[in-house]
């Protein structure tokens, strides 16, 4: 039997040992109403062959990232992973230990999570993260709880600008509450700050994404400005690739910085495991959730690390604690780490600066496509809108069939948008890949307005 | 310091009052039952209270405990140095380890609270 | 902290902010092939970043031969017990991260047209099924990402449910066993915990219940078998109860390792429930995640599980068999960006179809034989609070020790020189100096008593020489941590003095 040493002979002389003659001795107490005795309808067993087989079988029904040209991106990106996270990450030393409750007996984990809340920070230019959160979403809502707490109001304001899926977790966070939310209208397809201003009291949290959902760079300095004058609350989230080239959240006012870390060393997955980031000011720090290590020393004076401010968490606070988060994306964050570890500095720099010139250089392209042309005027980083003569569906699927996947239809959130594709570039397209898709949409424009 | 003059309450704050005005913090016994204290929220100078309500809470490595003020009034005063350095409460919970100070706006309450030697009695039982 | 004190200290491995140095890199591109951006221009230059972020500069071999020396710290699972209560530290297959790794499960992106992904949606609905099978419900959810996320879910889920009948209520009830995760997740969804004191023997004092629960109890949360590892045998009366005032019956299902094949939840009277795959279902914890809490109900609280939902149409009326259903208009919504930790459910998957039926069951009844094989060994040394068997998991009490000055803190920091890992400590509140050991059916019978001769010398140096007890550890890389001074003087950011 897989993964269970013990023999019938073990059992048996465990059960002597005990002082029962049978396992069901020992469910003796469980009422004979309440037992199950019959066989469960699950598939298998299955030998490790027979198991690689059928697993096989079920991956080759999938056309994967390996196997299409893929312009799809809105949050999750599909970049390089150098080998060497994959190594590390792969070691069973982090991959199958525990939670570091016992810090002596876990310096590895810990001292991985203090340097990976150190490259958060300094990223997003805050003082302060935590280990992390289960995706950008969650992290998003969850900071805006957290700006709730702070501000002892329960109002948040969010430009239609902002990632449909983190309004739509953010709306299932504070569902509950009685939280209003108000929606800010965009103009450009940005936020316009005037209504934002409009939007907010005293005390109300502004979420806002920089770049947006569109791939469009937020007026931050004026929604910053806004935030101020009206003593709100600014919680960024963002990409944090960008950051490499970007002013960060630190440098405009934001009291939280949120984002979706998958694309720093994490494959797509099928949206998941995600990393959820969160940065905060240092005054924020006892009101953050998640877990935070901490340096320190032992008796014997060498530094060692701890998971600290344990009083905000749920194993002990219980139901006064900063959130009911426990389990985390540990090892998600680990891969980050390793990532930015490699990249370094200048690595990150380049590579944005790549995925920025390949993303222009698409944009570009598409746009001389006739009847194509670029849905926003605004600055963009890694994505942007392309607006299409015909129905943006028709033309996804017409380039499927070439094994092309153009980007993200925007029809499924923006009625008013049927036509519009969400062209996402990595550093792993190059020229000709480029210049593939935009001829292959050309072909599709083409014929469709021959008919 | 000594504990005469001091009044205690059940969940092991003292009171000392000067005129009508209350200072209040934790006995020497809570301290110890808390272990370590690293942190001291301190409550917001202004705020009215009523006895019986929770003024602030006190942390530890492994645990929190709230702090209650047995007199209803406005805090008027809080110790800033516990931000700098909670560990006082620890070593000086009776003197420098003072956390908030109330003006009582009925100084009726106090004699709801124990003496020195009650307060022994109600330690051991 | 103080400058001086951090000159003085010893450093086991440095940061990777210490070991950086200019010009290093891991990492490098193909040439760019398209035209160079000028930031301000393309930005505009208020956007520019005008301080580069200040990350470390290291080549591969460094940050690999970093890394490996940080692993060197870590105890893991692969290298000794883990015997952690309520966590179920198991062993984690191997031929899981395989199969987790290859492009056709882990290159999918989650836009991708459901017609390309009919392998991974076909691989999430029949692993909900198999879950709903095993614990009796009629439907799962996959979303959550982690137990505590399914909680959360389950309370949402709870509170739509009475919100449709006209009043959400206001109360949940929670035994004080409870682990911090049920009163923080009933809260988040805007709760108010009642907690009911246990009674004598660790199970729910239905006197106490019948006491709390009124018109406003929405839920009552249980976990059972008790985070003391004991079967609530009353369980049917504690459902009554609930059901009689209108209430639902959660289970955290922390504990199902105990009950596969054995007992069904859904059959029984439990309403709704989440699982913890890197529990149960073997997949490795990755020092902290990722993990999956997928939540089950039952059929009449379908309509309110997490969007969108996996179904499956055989008839392929759309073309295609699989399909994510986004038109639930009962639904609480999305509680994750996309689905759900995916690659942890490959794992899961893959380890129900490989142990199948009677495999699963047996991996319950050797979980239980193993934790009572431990309790029956250990017996002799700790105080047992529960004296009959007990599931897969039991606590003992080191009351005992305690009066030599020795407590369950200091029990777990000698297992740590003893090459084990300590039981999980000072849960259930509800027992002194507790220590909750749960084996897992993957330690064979060597691996239990070698646990049994270490917690045996343990409670012998309790008596002769308690001090030693109390300095450990002395053989891991650090020893006991200033607890205090990590949450006093705050040093969780790398900064360079």
């Amino acid at each position: 039997m897989p993964y269970v040493p013990n023999s019938d002979r073990d059992r048996d002389a465990m059960l002597r040992a005990v002082g029962v003659s049978s396992v069901e001795d020992l469910l003796a107490e469980i009422p004979e109403d309440l037992r199950f005795r019959g066989d469960l309808d699950v598939p298998g067993p299955l030998s490790e062959l027979e198991l690689e087989r059928h697993m096989a079988r079920l991956a080759a029904l999938n056309r994967s990232l390996d196997d299409v040209l893929s312009f799809d991106g809105a949050g999750i990106y599909d970049q390089a992973i150098p080998a060497a996270v994959r190594h590390v990450c792969g070691m069973p030393q982090f991959s199958t230990a525990y939670t570091p409750y016992q810090a002596e007996a876990s310096q590895g984990t810990l001292q991985a999570i203090y340097e990976y809340q150190t490259l958060i920070a300094r990223l997003t230019g805050m003082d302060v993260a935590n280990a992390s959160m289960y995706d950008g979403a969650t992290a998003a809502a969850e900071a805006v709880l957290m700006g709730f707490g702070v501000t002892r109001k329960r109002r948040v304001a969010v430009p239609r600008s902002v990632h449909p899926a983190v309004r739509e977790v953010l709306a299932t966070f504070v569902a509950a509450s009685g939280a209003e939310v108000v929606d800010v209208p965009l103009a450009g397809g940005v936020t316009d700050v005037g209504a934002l201003e409009d939007a907010l009291e005293e005390g109300t949290v502004a979420l806002v994404g920089h770049p947006n959902f569109f791939g469009l760079l937020e007026p931050v300095t004026g929604i910053s400005q806004a935030v101020e004058r009206k003593k709100a609350w600014l919680v960024a989230s963002v990409d944090p690739l960008s950051l490499a080239l970007l002013e960060p959240p630190g440098s405009y006012g934001a009291e939280v910085a949120v984002g979706e870390g998958q694309c720093l060393g994490s494959p797509a997955a099928y949206g998941g495991p995600l990393l959820g980031f969160m940065a905060a000011r240092r005054r924020h720090i006892r009101r953050m959730p998640g877990r935070i290590i901490g340096a320190t020393a032992d008796t014997e004076g060498r530094r060692g690390y701890v998971m600290t401010l344990q009083t905000r968490e749920q194993h002990i606070r219980r139901e006064k604690a900063t959130s009911n988060i426990c389990t985390n994306q540990g090892l998600v964050a680990l891969a980050t780490t390793v990532y930015l570890s490699l990249l370094g500095k200048d690595g990150l720099r380049e590579l944005a600066s790549h995925v920025a010139a390949r993303s222009h250089y698409a944009a570009d392209a598409l746009s001389r496509v006739d009847g194509v042309r670029l849905r926003f005027d605004g600055p963009f980083f890694r994505e942007f809108v392309v607006e299409l003569p015909v129905d943006a569906a028709r033309v996804q699927s017409e380039l499927r069939t070439a094994g092309i996947w153009p980007g993200v239809s925007l029809s499924r959130w923006f009625d008013d948008m049927p036509n519009s594709l969400l062209v996402a570039v990595s550093e792993r397209h190059s020229r000709e890949e480029i210049d593939t898709l935009a001829s292959a949409i050309g072909a599709v424009t083409e014929r469709r307005g021959a008919e | 310091m000594s504990e005469n003059g001091l009044r205690f309450t059940k969940t092991h704050e003292w009171v000392k009052v000067e005129g009508d005005v209350a200072t209040l913090g934790l006995t020497d016994y809570a301290q110890h039952e808390l272990g370590d204290i690293v942190f001291v929220e301190l409550p917001e100078i202004g705020r009215e209270i009523a006895a019986g309500d929770v003024l602030t809470s006190v942390e530890s490595v492994k645990s929190v405990s709230e702090v209650y003020t047995p007199v209803s009034g406005e805090v008027v005063e809080s110790n800033a140095a516990l931000e700098e350095d909670p560990s006082v409460v620890n070593s000086d919970p009776l003197g420098a380890g003072w956390i908030a100070r109330i003006r009582m706006k009925d100084p009726g309450e106090l004699s709801e609270l124990m003496d020195a030697q009650a307060y022994e009695e109600h330690k051991k039982g | 902290m103080s400058e001086s004190g951090r000159d003085r200290e010893t450093v086991v491995e440095p940061t990777i902010f210490e070991l950086s140095s200019p010009g290093r890199r891991g990492f490098d591109l193909p040439p760019l092939d398209v035209p160079e951006i000028d930031p301000a221009e393309a930005f505009g230059r208020e956007n520019v970043r005008s301080a580069a972020a200040e990350l470390p500069e290291l080549s591969e071999p460094d940050v690999v031969r970093h890394f490996t020396r940080l692993a060197e710290m870590n105890y893991h699972i692969d290298r000794g017990i883990y015997p952690l209560g309520s966590c179920t530290m198991k062993y984690n297959p191997k031929i899981h991260e395989e199969l987790a790794g290859r492009s056709g499960f882990a290159r999918l992106h989650p836009e991708a047209p459901v017609e390309s992904v009919q392998g991974a949606l076909a691989l999430m609905y029949h692993l909900a099924r198999a879950l709903a099978e095993i614990s009796g419900m009629d439907e799962v959810s996959l979303q959550p990402a982690a137990g505590a996320a399914g909680e959360l879910a389950g309370m949402l889920i709870t509170r739509a449910y009475h919100t449709d009948r006209g009043n959400p209520r206001s109360k949940v009830i929670v035994p004080d066993s409870a682990h911090g995760t049920n009163p923080a997740s009933l809260t988040l969804a805007g709760y108010e915990p009642v907690q009911i004191v246990s009674g004598p023997d660790g199970r729910i004092d239905l006197e106490a219940l019948r006491a709390a629960v009124d018109d406003e109890t929405a839920a009552v949360m249980v976990t059972n078998p008790n985070t003391l590892g004991v079967f609530e045998t009353q369980i049917a009366d504690v459902i009554e109860i609930v059901h009689a005032a209108g209430g639902l019956v959660y289970l955290d299902g922390a504990n199902l390792n105990a009950q596969m094949g054995l007992v069904r939840p859904g059959e029984i009277g439990f309403d709704l429930m989440h699982f913890n795959l890197h529990k149960t279902f073997s997949t490795p914890h990755g020092g902290g995640g990722p993990g999956s809490g997928p939540v089950g109900v039952k059929a009449f609280l379908a309509d309110y599980l997490p969007k969108p939902v996996v179904v499956r149409d055989e008839a392929r009326s759309t073309g295609v068999e699989y399909l994510l259903d986004h038109d639930r208009p009962r639904s609480i919504g999305r509680i994750h960006a996309a689905y759900g930790n995916f690659l942890v459910m490959v794992k899961a998957y893959a380890y129900i179809l490989r142990l199948g039926p009677s495999g699963l069951r047996k991996v319950s009844e050797n979980a239980v034989l193993n934790a009572n094989y431990l309790q029956a060994l250990l017996a002799p040394h700790y105080e047992l609070p529960h004296k009959g068997y007990c599931q897969h998991e039991f606590v003992l009490s080191a009351d005992r020790q305690k009066r030599q000055g020795v407590r369950a803190l200091d029990v777990a920091k000698m297992l740590l020189d003893l090459g084990a890992h300590a039981p999980t400590v000072y849960f259930p509140l509800i027992v002194s100096e507790a220590l909750m050991i749960e084996p897992t059916e993957t330690e064979s019978r060597e691996s239990l008593d070698a646990f049994v001769a270490a917690m045996a010398a343990i409670a012998e140096a309790s008596d002769s020489d308690p001090e030693s007890v109390r300095a450990a550890p002395r053989t891991t890389p650090v020893g006991r941590l200033d607890e205090a001074r990590a949450a006093r003087e705050l040093d969780v950011v790398w900064e360079k003095m």
